[in-house]
């Protein structure tokens, strides 16, 4: 398929902003939505809106029908065993903290360790760093090197007897590296201890295969892979799903209640009370068939191009640095104009038609570490161009005449 | 050169190009009075910015004296407009400066609390100022 086509499909990429003709390269943030996404939406609160797993009416066991067809195709997008190990949640966020409240409330209690990494964005470390703070368990932080790249030495090292789970992060929202997730995994297993994957900056990127990185969780967010916002996944082996105490309660995570006691349904119900996002799920499930008519290794390896475009073009301009070093990126991409403050040239960026990020990018400790301060973020997605990476280089330039 | 705000107002419609009103909006933070050191503190700081935004008043014979200072370029010159729009005013105008001619000059659509400029967040500090210093 060809790139205008595609881009035909997701009307926003017309727009102007400023009068220019946008670049959108913001997409680590957030992505866009093609026509079949949105269309999915609008049909379903057109046809067949209901809450479901409550009523017994036609509209609801539509609902509840379609809601569970979402369920079952994001567990074949992730070729995860079953579909009851795919649990809904409004996004990353709430799957990452809905395991530090659950494991943490099982499994987690004073001289326990928790490892994270050096890496992480803000939703994978403040759960954790709460949970710890409350239980008097200890965080340990896999360190980076001067590449901005995890040590899987010192990681080996951190894993012991008191280590009850790794949390990491599939890609950095910064740099766009890719961490050796198996590699962790089976470091992590040979000791018996768990691991979380944040799939944030991986899904929309990359083919997952839960089965086969035998990861015991993996979380992802709808919007970050051209679904609608408010909704996201925690993919959980069966075993630890049905080992966790509930997080939420209220109605439709219960099998019996009386005015003294509850019994909870079973994983995934267990972890989905209250009214449910049928149009985000079922929106998440149109993006993926939109993704899988693509192609992943083709979207992987377009974007992959356009990142290297754009890391060469970077190099090859004076006065600006890449943060990072790593064989494979993913989305994104940090860099600095060295003489000019970054949300001063994403200021000139934007009058340009340019959307790209600036700041911290809630991995504060990260991009401290490897920048020292605020950079700026560009990130691909699957519609984008050589056009747009080279718009985006001429629209550097630009900033550094006026901010030099 | 000219900090009243007619000419600025001028100057910034003379340019249609969003690079050329940058050009001379960075050109007028460099001609902002160099803040005094002894203020930059967290007391004058202002969150809500990408960039840090400094701003500092005091009240004299009735008008009030802004020093202000960035350290992102176009920031500054950002502040150099609004400084240059209450410089010398009463505290009471100050505290009910509307910024109308904002708009005239294109900046208006930077209102937004979350936008990188922080121009909200340094309105709002320069009439929180006027405010505190028409109450003392
Ligand atoms: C690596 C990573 N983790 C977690 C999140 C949080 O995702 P959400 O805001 O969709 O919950 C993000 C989003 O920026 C991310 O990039």
């Amino acid at each position: 398929m060809s790139i205008d086509t595609l881009r035909a499909d997701f009307p926003i990429l017309a727009r102007q902003v400023h009068g220019k003709a946008l670049v959108y390269l913001d997409n680590a943030a957030t992505t866009h939505k093609p026509y079949s996404v949105t269309d999915r939406i609008v049909a379903f609160y057109e046809n067949e809106n209901a809450g479901i797993n409550r009523s017994l009416h036609a509209l609801a066991d539509e609902a509840g029908t379609a809601y569970e067809a979402a369920r079952e195709a994001v567990r074949a997008y992730l070729n995860a065993h079953s579909s009851s190990e795919i649990v809904f949640t409004s996004g990353t966020t709430e799957s990452i903290n809905l395991i530090a409240a659950t494991f943490g409330e099982a499994f987690v209690r004073e001289g326990d360790e928790i490892v994270v990494t050096a890496m992480e964005h803000h939703a994978n470390l403040v759960p954790w760093q709460r949970l710890c703070n409350k239980t008097g368990a200890v965080l340990r932080v896999v360190p980076i090197d001067e590449s901005g790249v995890l040590r899987l030495d010192s990681l080996e090292e951190l894993i012991n007897g008191r280590t009850r789970l790794v949390t990491v992060t599939h890609v950095s929202n910064v740099t766009g590296i890719v961490n050796p997730v198996s590699e962790i995994t089976a470091m992590a297993h040979a000791r018996d201890v768990p691991v979380l994957i944040d799939g944030a900056q991986a899904i929309a990127h990359h083919a997952i295969d839960v089965a086969a990185l035998d990861c015991d969780f993996y979380v992802f967010s709808g919007h970050k892979i051209y679904s609608a916002a408010g909704i996201g996944v925690l993919y959980g082996k069966h075993h630890w799903l049905d080992s966790l105490p509930p997080h939420h309660s209220g109605g439709g995570m219960v099998t019996s209640v009386s005015l003294e006691h509850s019994h909870f349904e079973r994983a995934p119900l267990r972890f989905e009370p209250g009214t449910r996002n049928v149009a985000g799920a079922v929106s998440l499930e149109a993006a993926l068939e939109y993704v899988m008519a693509l192609g992943m290794e083709e979207i992987t390896s377009h974007e992959g191009a356009l990142l290297r475009r754009l890391e060469e073009g970077l190099r090859e301009m004076k006065g600006t640095t890449v943060h990072g070093e790593a064989d494979r990126r993913c989305c994104s991409l940090s860099f600095n104009l060295d003489a000019a403050h970054p949300a001063d040239v994403g200021m000139v960026l934007d009058k340009l038609g340019i959307a790209v990020r600036t700041g911290t990018h809630c991995a504060q400790p990260y991009v401290d570490a490897i920048a020292g301060k605020a950079t700026i973020r560009a990130s691909v997605a699957l519609y984008n161009t050589r056009k747009d990476i080279d718009k985006l280089l001429d629209g550097i330039e630009r900033a550094a005449v006026i901010l030099r | 050169m000219d900090l009243s705000q007619e000419h600025i107002i001028t100057e910034m419609q003379a340019r249609e190009d969003w690079m050329d009103k940058y050009e001379y909006l960075i050109s007028l933070g460099e001609q902002l009075r160099p803040m005094d050191p002894a203020l930059v503190s967290e007391d004058t700081a202002i969150g809500g910015c990408q960039s840090h935004v400094w701003i500092a008043a005091e009240t004299i014979n009735g008008r009030m004296r802004f020093q202000g200072d960035s350290d992102a370029k176009i920031t500054r010159g950002i502040l150099a407009v609004v400084l240059s729009i209450v410089d010398g005013r009463s505290p009471a105008d100050v505290a009910g400066m509307d910024f109308i001619c904002l708009r005239k000059i294109g900046l208006s659509s930077s209102l937004s609390p979350s936008r990188a400029e922080g121009l909200a967040a340094i309105i709002s500090r320069v009439r929180e100022l006027g405010a505190r210093s028409s109450s003392e």
